[in-house]
Formats: C-alpha cells, sequence, structure tokens
C-alpha cells in the first residue's frame, strides 16, 4: 500500500506518474469474487484441499489463505524463492498487494521506537524522530479511517480516531485488573483502519462503513476497512495524472553513469515476458520488503556492480521481523450472565512495557500483545443418529470465558540476518531467485520465556484459570512483517537511506517500503509505511519543484 | 444381533481385499476424481451411512449438496494420499461385511442394526474401518455445523451484523 501513496501524492499535485505492478490488476468491488459468499456456498466450507497445501506448504501456513481467499495470494509453486533457513515469504502479487489480506491493526510508532537502536546499541540510529513523522501519520489516519480510543500513552501515541467499537465485559475487566495491579502496562482497544463514523472524505473515496463482516480478506464490498483498491488506486486515477500498469514485472532500475542517477527501470511484461525501458525523474521502489531488496541487488552497472547504492555491501542485510511464536490461552469464570452480540474487526492490545524506559531484563527491547475475550461455547459430538444431532441442536454458550494472547516480539536486524541473489536459478521471468537467511536468535527466545512468564502472571492476577502457553512454531516471514535490507540511517558508509527515504547513492531514487526500515519495534507496521512514504513523496515532489532531484 | 456378527465375521474373512462392487450396477453417478472407480450403488451407501451417522432433515436445515455429495467431494478432495488409501481399505472392509450374503445390504439393515453396525466399529480408531467412519463422521458434522440454518439459528452467525454489543446480559 506504500506504492499506493507515493501514487497519490505525486498525481495529486500533478505529476504524470506510473505505476507499475506485478501482477493483475484487482478492481474495487469487481475483483472480489468471493466477497458475498455465505459459508455454506463454499465447496470446502472454507478449507483447503490436501493438493492446494501441498503445493503451497509456505502459502498454506499462512491464516487468511484458505478458500475465501487463496487468490489473492502468491501459489509457491510460480515464485519460488531459495530458503538458506526456513522462512515463510507470504506474498500478494495484484494490484493492491497484500493491502487486500493484511489484517488493519495501525498503531502509530512512539519516540521509544525511534530511539531505541541508538539507546540499546544495535542496527544504526534512526535518521528520523516521532517528531517527525507525527504529522505525516495524522495525514495518513485522516485518509484511511482508523478506529480508537484516546488513550493518552507515550508508548503509543494517540492518533485522528474514529469511534472505537465497545469493549467487551471481560476486555474491560481485564484492564481495569492490569491497571490494578502494574503501574506500566495497559490494556487498550485494539487501532483498526476501519471506517466507524463518516467523513467527507470517506464518502468522496465512495466508502461505506464497516459492517464487521469480518471476511475483510475477501475484499470489502462496502470498503469498510482501507485497502490500496478502493481508495489509493482510484484516488490518483481520478487526476488524470496516473497510468497504471499491471502485469509489469520490474527487473531493475536503469543507472545512466553520465548523469550519475537513474533513469528509469526496466520491466517484462509477466504475461508476453517481453523487455521494456520506461524512464523518469524520480523512482520510488515499494515492491514490499523483500523484493524492494532483489530489485535493487538485480540493479548492477559499472558504477554499482554489486546493487543500485550498495557502496557499502550492506545492501540486503539487517532484514528483521516480528517474532509471533508465542501465545497464551486461558478460562475466566467471571461473567457467567454475559454474552456478547454481533461482531467487530479488532481485539483489544497490550503496548509494549518491557524494557520501555531502561533496560530491565536479560534481553534487549520487548513485545506488544493482543488480547481478545470471548464467551466459550459447548457443543457435544457423542455416538451418531438422532442422539448425536440432539446434541448439536442443544449447543450452547457454557458461561466461561476463553481468553488468549498473542506475542509481537521485536527481534534485532543483524547482518547475519540478509537476503541476496541466487547466482545460478532464475525464475520464468530471467530474474534471479532470492535466497533468504534470516532466523530467530537467542533474544527472541529469551523474550518468549518472558512473555510467558509476565502474561501468566497477570492473567492469574486477573482470576485466569487453566493458562496455557504454547510456542507454534511459526517461522520467520510467517508474520508478514518482514523490514529491512535497505534500511534507513544518518551516515552512507552504514545506511543506504538518508533521512528522506533517498538512496545515499543515487538520490533520485526512494525506499519507502518495509525495505527502509532501521529496526521494527512492536507495533504493526503499514501505518508506518504509509507515514513515511507520504513525508518521502511530498518531500521529492518539492526536489522536483526546485530541480534538485 | 447374530446377523450382525455373522456380517462382521464374513468381513473379516475378505475385508479390504479389493475394491468390491456393492451391487451391480456400474453406471457411475459422479466422477470423484481420485476415486474414478467409485459407483453409483457405493455413492450411495456412502450417502446411507453418512445419514445413519447424523440425521439428515433437508427440510429444517437445507444445504446446497446432498450429505453423500458433500462427504465425498471432502474426502476426494481434502484427504492427502495416505489418507485416501486408508479410506478406501476401510471403504472396502465396510463393504465386505455385506459380501457373501449377496442379498444383504446396509440399506437392507433395520435402522437400529444400522447403528449398532456404526457405533460398533466407530470407536475403533485402529482400524482403517473405524478410520473410514470417522471421515465420514466428521465430514457429516461439518455438512450439518455449516449449514444455513444451523449457523443462524444455532450459532447465532450474522454475515453481515454491523454491530458489536459487549456486555449483553443472558
Amino acid at each position: 500500500m506504500s506504492g499506493g501513496w507515493a501514487a497519490k501524492e505525486f498525481t495529486e499535485q500533478g505529476f504524470k506518474t506510473l505505476l507499475l505492478e506485478r501482477g493483475p490488476n484487482v478492481e474495487h468491488l469487481k475483483d472480489y469474487p468471493t466477497t458475498n459468499m455465505q459459508p455454506w456456498e463454499f465447496k470446502h466450507r472454507g478449507r483447503l484441499t490436501a493438493k492446494e497445501i501441498e503445493d503451497n506448504p509456505v502459502a498454506s501456513r499462512c491464516y487468511a489463505f484458505r478458500e475465501d481467499a487463496k487468490h489473492f495470494f502468491v501459489k509457491d509453486k510460480e515464485h519460488p524463492y531459495e530458503q538458506v533457513k526456513p522462512f515463510d515469504w507470504i506474498r500478494g502479487y495484484q494490484v493492491g498487494g497484500k493491502s487486500i489480506m493484511w489484517a488493519r491493526q495501525v498503531q502509530r510508532w512512539s519516540p521509544y521506537d525511534f530511539e531505541g537502536p541508538e539507546r540499546d546499541g544495535f542496527a544504526v540510529d534512526w535518521p528520523i524522530r516521532y517528531e517527525d513523522l507525527a504529522d505525516w501519520y495524522t495525514y495518513v489516519e485522516g485518509f484511511v479511517g482508523v478506529s480508537g480510543n484516546k488513550d493518552g500513552l507515550d508508548s503509543l501515541p494517540d492518533g485522528d480516531f474514529l469511534k472505537p467499537w465497545e469493549s467487551n465485559v471481560v476486555e474491560e475487566y481485564f484492564s481495569q485488573q492490569v491497571k490494578k495491579h502494574y503501574s506500566d502496562r495497559h490494556v487498550i482497544y485494539g487501532r483498526c483502519a476501519h471506517l466507524t463514523e463518516s467523513r467527507p472524505v470517506f464518502i468522496e473515496q465512495g466508502r461505506g462503513l464497516c459492517m464487521s463482516r469480518r471476511i475483510c480478506q475477501r475484499g470489502c464490498p462496502l470498503g469498510g476497512y482501507f485497502n490500496a483498491n478502493s481508495t489509493l488506486i482510484p484516488w490518483a486515477l481520478k487526476t488524470g495524472n496516473l497510468t497504471l500498469k499491471p502485469n509489469s514485472v520490474v527487473h531493475s532500475v536503469l543507472y545512466d553513469e553520465t548523469k550519475q542517477k537513474a533513469i528509469g527501470v526496466r520491466v517484462i511484461d509477466a504475461i508476453t515476458k517481453e523487455s521494456q525501458d520506461y524512464f523518469a525523474k524520480v523512482i520510488f521502489l515499494n515492491a514490499a520488503t523483500l523484493n524492494t531488496n532483489l530489485i535493487l541487488l538485480n540493479s548492477k552497472s559499472n558504477r554499482f556492480p554489486n546493487g543500485l547504492g550498495n557502496d557499502n555491501g550492506l545492501l540486503g542485510k539487517y532484514i528483521a521481523f516480528h517474532n509471533y511464536r508465542a501465545t497464551i490461552s486461558a478460562e475466566y469464570e467471571g461473567f457467567p450472565n454475559y454474552t456478547l452480540e454481533g461482531a467487530k474487526p479488532t481485539t483489544h492490545y497490550v503496548p509494549r512495557f518491557r524494557n520501555l524506559y531502561k533496560q530491565e531484563t536479560d534481553f534487549l527491547r520487548g513485545y506488544a500483545a493482543g488480547f481478545e475475550a470471548f464467551p466459550l461455547r459447548e457443543t457435544l459430538r457423542e455416538g451418531i443418529g438422532n442422539d448425536l444431532k440432539n446434541q448439536l441442536l442443544q449447543t450452547k454458550e457454557t458461561g466461561v470465558w476463553g481468553v488468549g494472547s498473542h506475542m509481537m516480539g521485536e527481534t534485532l536486524p543483524k547482518e547475519s540476518n540478509q537476503v541476496s541473489l541466487d547466482t545460478e536459478k532464475t525464475d520464468e521471468w530471467g530474474i534471479p531467485l532470492l535466497r533468504i537467511d534470516v532466523d530467530y536468535d537467542d533474544n527472541d527466545e529469551k523474550m518468549i520465556q518472558d512473555f510467558y512468564e509476565q502474561f501468566s502472571e497477570m492473567y492469574s492476577k486477573a482470576g485466569f484459570t487453566n493458562i496455557v502457553t504454547n510456542d507454534n512454531g511459526r517461522r520467520p516471514g510467517n508474520d508478514i512483517h518482514e523490514m529491512g535490507g535497505v534500511r534507513m540511517g544518518k551516515d552512507p558508509k552504514t545506511s543506504l537511506l538518508n533521512a528522506w527515504n533517498q538512496m545515499h547513492e543515487c538520490k533520485n531514487v526512494f525506499v519507502t517500503d518495509g525495505a527502509c526500515m532501521t529496526s521494527t519495534s512492536t507495533q504493526n507496521p503499514s501505518l508506518t509505511f504509509m507515514a513515511i512514504t507520504a513525508r518521502a513523496a511530498n518531500y521529492a515532489i518539492q526536489q522536483l519543484k526546485k530541480g534538485t532531484v | 444381533m447374530i446377523r450382525r456378527d455373522a456380517l462382521k465375521n464374513i468381513g473379516r474373512i475378505t475385508g479390504g481385499v479389493f475394491m468390491l462392487p456393492y451391487a451391480c450396477d456400474l453406471t457411475p453417478e459422479i466422477n470423484y476424481s481420485n476415486f474414478p472407480l467409485i459407483k453409483k450403488e457405493q455413492q450411495e451407501l456412502i450417502g446411507a451411512i453418512c445419514k445413519r451417522i447424523l440425521t439428515e432433515d433437508f427440510e429444517k436445515f437445507p444445504t446446497p449438496e446432498p450429505r453423500g455429495h458433500f462427504v465425498l467431494t471432502m474426502v476426494n478432495d481434502c484427504l492427502d494420499a495416505e489418507e485416501r488409501a486408508e479410506f478406501s481399505k476401510g471403504f472396502e472392509a465396510f463393504q465386505s461385511l455385506f459380501f457373501l450374503p449377496k442379498e444383504s445390504t446396509f440399506q437392507e439393515l433395520l435402522p437400529k442394526e444400522q447403528e449398532a453396525l456404526i457405533l460398533e466399529n466407530l470407536e475403533d480408531q485402529e482400524t482403517e474401518l473405524g478410520l473410514f467412519l470417522n471421515h465420514l463422521k466428521t465430514f457429516s458434522l461439518l455438512h450439518f455445523e455449516t449449514s444455513e440454518n444451523y449457523m443462524k439459528n444455532y450459532l447465532n452467525f450474522e454475515f453481515m451484523p454491523g454491530r458489536y454489543l459487549g456486555k449483553v446480559a443472558v
């Protein structure tokens, strides 16, 4: 969705813009084939076939790759890559990319997040601070539509929010219990990119209120959640300044050694395999983190034999992600006479509290977590025949609530976590396969143990019972929050991008998707990608007007 | 009971050898790609077992497709090769229970006898016959529990709720 933001900013300000997408077009409303299907209308009732699982061992491990939305995901066999270590690379090759299927959780970073690497001595210092991005967060939130509470937390700054959905009785209870027992911990409403109120800009976008269908991954006919297809792309097209070219696989960025800048991109037609060059004054790379790395690594010239802008040899290195391996579940018997009605598309959220103000554990950084609570239902399925049917008809809520949390841990960017180009294998468009060499480390393992301990304690203090912790074994990448490889920084010797996301060594190339991230913090990253992109695009526009790029 | 024991013993003698022709009409009804040899009568037998496992009530709990077809579709598409092989062997074993006395079929048993036969073998998940019956039960349950009436009126499913009330007194 960061590419859509760049397109919006340039076209709105009068610049003719070419938007390249390697996959097919997906038009809002027209290309959501399953969006209005009822659960009983699916041939396999939502399940994948054995062949689909066998053919897609990576994609099928993604929670949203199911019968209703599988058409929006890259199939493993069609787009192979090399796993030096196990890595689930989850991709969406179509106009709108993964913004169609994303989880829609949007939290701002805080000052502590941007200051983290410098304070804790890892990666490199961010060249920007929260204050540099705060107004851009507000700008983006106003267009996206973010439902949330103003919580007044310095660890998770407030934004321009639409009203939240109601909290349920157990969410409220747990929030109060945590407040009572801990001065530094909070359980808040999970801010999400869903429309709960109408505003003129949303009406202009043609979007309606979210109806809590909770099948967002199919595409929403109401435009109730934010995706690029319902907002950014039509918005940019409406200006008359956008040329959208689907099925255009970017092979590389073209560098002119005389002009000492990039002059365009080489594109392979996804269907005909024909090559064509396109030229532009400014290039924004937003191919999603790892493909942006791939394109730059594949952009070789006499000046840059190891990839565009890669004088320091760090391109593709310092990849990081979010550690989603740890979960905890329990039960609560405190509200037997309450239940829920309807649905909401978000859960509650526990912002990071570990090592926030100072280092206090034997691991660096920390984790956020989700929190959800729901009435447990009992359905007996013993025996057969009428007995079995009668048991099904007597399904009932038990009065006990199920609760659960999952860890969202910050991982540390390390040089050894990197991507590179395979020297022999290429894909069917003649582009080298990406080799991904990324793994967990001891810091991640210690963080998981701390999550178990802290959340077990928090759950116990709240009176929850039957507490069970679990390591779900998710591989790196399965969080779909891979970041880095083209990191921002102050020093060209240790980073690839400056404070405006320009390549240090090629000033008319900007990288504003997840590849630009110097560190990962714990928040879902898309809102930050969008804010960074809007900021960088407006800077690039200023420079274009001045003639300095 | 004696009749059932006899059938069971016959099954033990003959079971698992080959895909038995359950009846003489060899016309395929629906083609299931992973079970190209399954015949119309065998499909009907699967349907009959499934209905005995979980009583079908198409009037009150309508579904887009008949129970037997749904279950066979799931078996065909969603079981892996090893599971399908086990299923086939279990199905053979089940049919072999009725093989020698040609005049008898599952459908000819009294409902109570059908239930007893299924229950007796359902619990034993060590055998292919038990696994076969459990697959039929699993997919029969899925079929029923995803029917429109059941989801809407027993599980409170709403396609477009448009609201969330978190503190509803029971």
